[in-house]
């Protein structure tokens, strides 16, 4: 399955358009190392793609022309590649604000938000904060989603991006989530359902 | 040529077509309009079907996860029309896909670069190629193959249920066609029967037995009436031709007394009449005996004529048949006219063997040869006239041709009826010669014709059997001898 994980992430690279494509280029041969190094890049294209499976209210903008605002909490490699997505792409025919926040800074005006590894200690505190919003949670880091984050990406033991949503989050969150996207998640903390 | 079909084949081709004509025009309407439904549907279904596993496919495209495309794929497993589905990537690379039973020959990957979804009829399946898109992004291609297996059988159905509906017509429009039959047809062939069975038998006392008071009843009274009307005439005119044929028989008898007396007494004036002294005088009543004695002979002609026409009429017409030479008959018919033909200048061309012996009755056969030349000197207007003679082993023939005013084709049969002339002005006589001259042949069994073009003259064509094989027998042995 090598050749599967390097197929998305080679998708991925697609994606992320001319930066990306030069980006490829200067990428090892070997596929391991091909699939290491394009951990980041995929999961940034996933963070990409689950917006196209969760509808938010038109109230959650504030007009018509209103960016979607993606926040960042806390460090990340994935950070320059949320920066290029964010450069380069459009999330629901809106362009992309990308904001890096501290993690005791007002979340409220997020539509998506990534939770970094080091934020562990603020975590139940931003996720009391975004309660009830329209506010997708994102993380890659484990035991994030049992704690009440949406979506936790992470790497199956193949070394292919996977990801899991928590119910509980989903309930919290005042977003439509795509079915088809809770068909394909891993479901925490409950036994697994999908895959 | 309708008139020529019979009544039956009318009704039925007609109850056909009134029954069969409408039945295929909203059959026709209904099962085009039923197909095009029925395939509008299966093509609108398999769209939405494909449209439905495109959007479960959508979320394990976007997030490269093969077994929940394949379980995607599984929900087509309920329906055996589906015969395979294949989700290709955005780069035309196989993801994953389902097939009914036998894998199917690996189609090649549809052209992907439409949003539009395409359905499309080809052969015995339909084609949908169904982009996956969702949240605007597209993420690969969905390509379904549908058998048109149950469009095909209930195309099949329909027209089995066609066919057996026009077998039913058929059968109803013959039953139909049977019945009316029975009330028409079958009534007028009855009266056609009775029409053919008195001309044949020349009964018209046969009437027919249609009671009915329709139109076909209407039509039996007044063929009925008709045969009444018929009837009375037919006696009528038998009446009228008896009382004519009595009158003649007695007329002619009658006229014959005193005709002979008469005939004796002139004969008796020319040979008993005293010598005249004037040369002038003598001359002069010599004439008028000649004339008086051509007058009687003319006027005994008639008489016979009549006569013959009256035996001819009653049926008796006895032949003394004897071994005869039809050539000394001709010979001595000439020398009768000889002074006629000198009168007018007519010239008479023989063509005759020596002897033509048959056994016929002597008389009649010398009255025959009469009257031909009697007619070619009247009608032949002065040209010359040929009389020839042929003679076969069984049979005689006397032809007498003149180049006169000839006979029209039209009156050709009708000069041999009695008191008929092709021209009854400027010449004399009753009409009667042809007729005797042809009863006479009849009764020895022969033939008479004749061959005319109106200005070119006419030629008289009498065939005679020469009668006893004992005759023609004596003759060789004579000729031998």
């Amino acid at each position: 399955m090598d050749g599967a994980a390097g197929i998305v992430a080679m998708r991925a690279a697609a994606r992320l358009g001319v930066a990306a494509a030069a980006f490829a280029v200067a990428l090892p041969a070997t596929p391991h190392a091909f699939a290491d190094e394009l951990e980041y890049p995929v999961k940034a294209e996933f963070i990409e793609r689950f917006t196209h499976f969760i509808e938010w209210p038109a109230s959650a903008f504030e007009g018509p022309d209103a960016p979607f605002v993606l926040c960042v909490v806390g460090e990340t490699p994935m950070a320059q590649y949320l920066q290029r997505l964010a450069e380069h792409r459009r999330i629901k025919s809106r362009q992309v604000e990308l904001r890096a926040l501290k993690p005791n800074a007002d979340l409220s005006a997020c539509h998506l938000l990534f939770i970094a590894a080091d934020a562990r200690p603020y975590l139940k505190q931003i996720l009391a904060r975004v309660e009830g919003r329209p506010i997708v949670t994102v993380a890659d880091s484990e035991g994030f989603a049992r704690a009440g984050v949406l979506i936790n990406l992470l790497l199956d033991p193949e070394g292919r991006v996977r990801f899991e949503i928590s119910p509980h989050g989903a309930r919290r969150c005042a977003l439509t989530l795509n079915a088809q996207l809770l068909k394909l998640a891993r479901l925490s903390p409950s036994t697994e359902s999908g895959r | 040529m309708t008139r020529h079909v019979s009544i039956r084949t009318k009704l039925i081709a007609l109850t056909l077509l009134g029954v069969l004509a409408p039945i295929w025009f909203v059959l026709f309407l209904v099962g085009a309009k039923e197909i095009r439904d029925i395939r509008s549907d299966m093509l609108t279904s398999s769209g939405l079907i494909a449209s439905v596993v495109a959007d479960y496919g959508a979320a394990a495209l976007a997030f490269d996860s093969r077994p929940a495309a394949e379980d995607a794929l599984q929900v087509l497993a309920e329906n055996p029309r589906f015969l395979d589905a294949t989700i290709y990537d955005n780069d035309g690379k196989l993801f994953a896909s389902y097939h009914q039973d036998v894998p199917a020959a690996r189609s090649p990957p549809p052209e992907l670069h439409d949003t539009l979804s395409r359905t499309s009829l080809e052969g015995d399946r339909i084609t949908v190629v169904q982009p996956i898109v969702q949240g605007g992004e597209r993420y690969g291609a969905l390509l379904l193959h549908t058998s048109v297996a149950p469009l095909v059988l209930r195309i099949h159905t329909y027209l089995w249920d066609l066919l057996w509906l026009i077998v039913g017509v058929i059968v109803a429009s013959l039953t139909l066609a049977w019945a009316l039959e029975r009330l028409v047809t079958r009534r007028l062939l009855r009266l056609a029967e009775v029409a053919r069975d008195i001309a044949k038998h020349e009964d018209s006392t046969v009437r027919a037995d249609d009671r009915g008071s329709d139109e076909i009843g209407l039509l039996a009274a007044a063929f009925n009436s008709m045969l009444a009307e018929l009837a009375h005439r037919q006696e009528e005119t038998r009446e009228a031709v008896r009382l004519r044929d009595e009158f003649l028989s007695v007329a002619s008898t009658e006229l014959r007394t005193p005709l002979t007396s008469l005939k004796l007494r002139v004969q008796g004036l020319i040979d008993q009449a005293p010598p005249v002294a004037n040369p002038a005088d003598a001359e002069r009543l010599r004439k008028s005996f000649e004339l008086a004695e051509r007058q009687v002979r003319r006027l005994e002609k008639l008489v016979n004529s009549l006569l013959d026409v009256a035996r001819i009429a009653v049926g008796r017409f006895p032949l003394q048949s004897e071994e005869v030479d039809l050539v000394g008959i001709v010979h001595g018919v000439i020398g009768q006219f000889s002074a006629e033909i000198g009168r007018s200048g007519v010239e008479v061309l023989l063509d005759v063997p020596v002897h033509a012996v048959g056994c016929w009755d002597p008389l009649r056969l010398e009255q025959v040869v009469v009257n031909l030349l009697s007619n070619a000197l009247k009608y032949g207007a002065g040209k010359p006239i040929e009389i020839a003679v042929h003679l076969d082993d069984d049979q005689a023939s006397l032809i007498v041709r003149d180049h006169g005013i000839g006979i029209d084709s039209a009156d050709q049969a009708r000069i041999f009826e009695r008191f008929e002339r092709a021209v009854s002005l400027n010449y004399g006589g009753l009409g009667l010669g042809l007729h005797i001259t042809r009863e006479i042949v009849h009764a020895h069994g022969g033939t008479i014709s004749v061959e005319s073009e109106p200005g070119k003259g006419a030629a008289f064509i009498v065939v005679l059997p020469r009668g006893l094989r004992a005759v023609a027998e004596a003759g060789q042995a004579w000729t031998h001898a």
